[in-house]
């Protein structure tokens, strides 16, 4: 009997707590995708459109934006640029960050705690305070305004949060493992190369990710540290659509578009082994 | 094959910790060396100080008679399994034992030969294409010990290798590794907490406690003349009865006496512990030293009450509670006896040893 009035009574109670859930993860959803869906929908139109009639679908379908975007400011260039600092930025900041973390999982040496928080620390640290320090370096070294540049700049951004996540999936690798390599006859590097980095590899995808797509998208040091086109990244490009009288908002969103498709496919293409990143070592494999 | 020798071994950690102290065993070529003990007795950082993987804060190494203290692990001619397999994942069986080889740049038709062999010795030749994680805990196993065969070592080192093995498993690895023994006539150091595989696996067994050596003898020399109560306790199951007596006078006989019983003691034992009169020893009984008698027999028999009865088939352990201790006896099984029965038990006081109760070492 009280069972019973137990079922009843909380039935409802269940049923509202998923509609709410649902309702929720709902709003949340379009709040998230509206914007998106808008911006690319608004790629299509005419820059009379998109100012008469903001929220409409498109009159006719202007695909010629898309062309008028690469042609018009040479997104190719920027692209082919972004792409250069950002797998390069990621490839250097990995070999950095997985041979520190590497060593500071399983090494043992003075300060080696102390390293790693400090290192690691530079994620609490809003980046822009480091514009006066970069800027002075690479000035110094007659850097300013080339890719290399940037590929060291955000190769050492993104050190912190690389760290963060390697290390900690290094550390998760069973200890007997690099016994046994040892053991087998593996140096130093070729525990490393043979070992612990193909078993690391969740934690180099996902860290390997967030680099590209920080890369991709950053804006300011990018700004600050190039002044030519041929320097210059995609994310710059999109400013070339606005003057000091007329903004081409068509052409502006039809390369806003183009520059998040690469993004988006690393992350679709890679989600899953950055989510087994993410939660590596929360349970025993 | 190869002899391993350790002089005043010692290893002390970072912060004090005293894991070893002055180890001293002489492994001989093509000796079953059995490490055995309770967790945190020293007994696998004994054998990791043997593979290279700690280093030895004192003493001298010796493999083959050559100082290794600072040679490193992978030309020491070694291989190791390990308790949880460390099989690599990301390669195949295959790989996982050629691996050794590989990266010693042996030639690629040997290395293929010297796997196919081992997988045969160790019938996986079926699973040669898996991953790890579609092998069987066994299978896994195996295939560790496929990867120290392959490299033909001086030393084979097993640390706990059957530890994460079911029951039946565990049985039927133990006499794998025992034939593989055999058949290699390797030299063999193997680290275990069970004292079962000590006995059944070992020509040598090595007790060690809270990083100290406390016996080292045969399997048999271990079993029926341990040195103190920690090694008359730790091997044998069920383990050995330990009772708190006194050692009475009477007469020209020397007795040992609980409330309700008395021992009259042999000659032998009489002289030891003649200086014990009037003081408490430790008196020490394994289950099959204790018989069932019908009738109590004074000055030798022990009386109890029996409190539980456990049939295994070929023989019965009882539990049975004397005025003042709890002791295990094995019986035959076609005794009947049942729960709150008043039993006589007579000890076989050739197998009996005693023991200081301060020290805990033998005194006879």
């Amino acid at each position: 009997m009280n069972r019973d009035t137990m079922t009843e009574t909380s039935l409802p109670v269940q049923v509202l707590g998923k509609f709410l859930k649902w309702l929720v993860l709902s709003l949340y959803l379009v709040i998230t995708i509206f914007p998106i869906v808008w911006l690319a929908l608004s790629a299509f139109k005419t820059n009379f459109e998109i100012e008469t009639a903001p929220f409409s679908f498109p009159a006719v379908w202007q695909f010629q934006n898309f062309v008028s975007a690469i042609s018009v400011s040479g997104l190719h260039q920027y692209f082919l640029n972004s792409i250069i600092v950002a797998v390069f930025a990621t490839l250097v900041n990995l070999l950095v960050t997985s041979l520190a973390s590497f060593t500071i999982a399983r090494e043992e040496f003075p300060f080696r705690k102390v390293f790693f928080t400090v290192t690691t620390a530079g994620v609490l640290i809003p980046i822009i305070a480091f514009m006066v320090p970069y800027y002075t370096l690479i000035t110094r070294f007659n850097l300013y305004d080339s890719l290399l540049a940037l590929i060291v700049t955000y190769s050492a951004i993104n050190i912190p949060i690389s760290m963060f996540l390697i290390s900690s999936f290094m550390t998760s690798i069973p200890r007997e493992l690099e016994d046994s390599a040892e053991i087998d006859g593996c140096s130093f590097f070729q525990r490393y190369a043979k070992i612990i980095m193909p078993l690391a590899r969740p934690g180099l995808v996902t860290a390997g990710t967030f680099s590209f797509i920080y890369c991709w998208n950053e804006f300011i040091y990018a700004l600050l540290l190039t002044s030519s086109r041929s320097a210059r990244t995609v994310q710059l490009a999109i400013r070339f659509f606005t003057s000091q009288f007329r903004t081409d908002y068509a052409g502006m969103y039809a390369a806003i578009v183009l520059t998040m498709i690469p993004t988006v496919v690393v992350y679709v293409f890679l989600h899953d082994k950055i989510i087994s990143g993410l939660t590596a070592g929360a349970v025993k494999g | 094959m190869a002899t391993v020798t350790l002089k005043d071994i010692t290893k002390v950690y970072d912060g004090g910790v005293l894991a070893v102290d002055k180890a001293n065993i002489t492994v001989e070529d093509q000796e079953f060396v059995v490490l055995v003990g309770p967790s945190g007795c020293g007994k696998s950082t004994t054998l990791r100080m043997v593979a290279g993987l700690e280093d030895i804060t004192s003493g001298e190494l010796r493999i083959d008679g050559k100082l290794v203290n600072d040679v490193p692990p992978k030309d020491r001619d070694i291989a190791m399994v390990f308790q949880n397999y460390a099989l690599y994942p990301h390669m195949t069986v295959y790989d996982n034992m050629a691996f050794g080889l590989k990266i010693r740049k042996f030639p690629k038709d040997q290395i293929e030969q010297r796997v196919k062999e081992a997988a045969r010795i160790l019938d996986i030749e079926e699973l040669l294409d898996r991953k790890p994680k579609a092998l069987s805990g066994g299978q896994r196993q195996r295939v560790a010990v496929g990867r120290a065969i392959v490299r033909k070592p001086k030393v084979f080192l097993f640390d706990e290798p059957l530890s994460n093995l079911d029951a039946k498993l565990r049985v039927q690895m133990r006499a794998e590794i025992s034939n593989l023994h055999n058949r290699l006539q390797a030299t063999m150091i193997y680290v275990t907490h069970d004292q079962v595989e000590a006995m059944t696996m070992a020509d040598k067994i090595v007790v060690m406690k809270l990083g100290l050596i406390q016996q080292i003898g045969s399997p048999m020399d271990l079993y029926t003349n341990p040195v103190n109560k920690f090694v008359a306790g730790f091997m044998g199951s069920p383990p050995m009865n330990f009772l708190n007596l006194t050692i009475e006078k009477e007469g020209s006989d020397i007795l040992a006496a609980e409330k309700t019983f008395k021992i009259k003691l042999t000659k032998k034992q009489a002289a030891r512990l003649k200086d014990y009169v009037g003081k408490d020893v430790v008196f020490g009984i394994r289950p099959e030293s204790l018989e069932f008698v019908e009738e109590a027999i004074p000055d030798v028999t022990i009386n109890a009450k029996v409190t539980i009865i456990e049939p295994l088939g070929a023989e019965t352990h009882i539990y049975v509670n004397t005025e003042e201790h709890q002791m295990i006896g094995r019986i035959e099984p076609t005794i009947t006896l049942h729960i709150d029965q008043d039993i006589f038990l007579k000890p076989n006081l050739e197998h009996v040893s005693f023991f200081d109760m301060d020290t805990e070492e033998v005194i006879v």
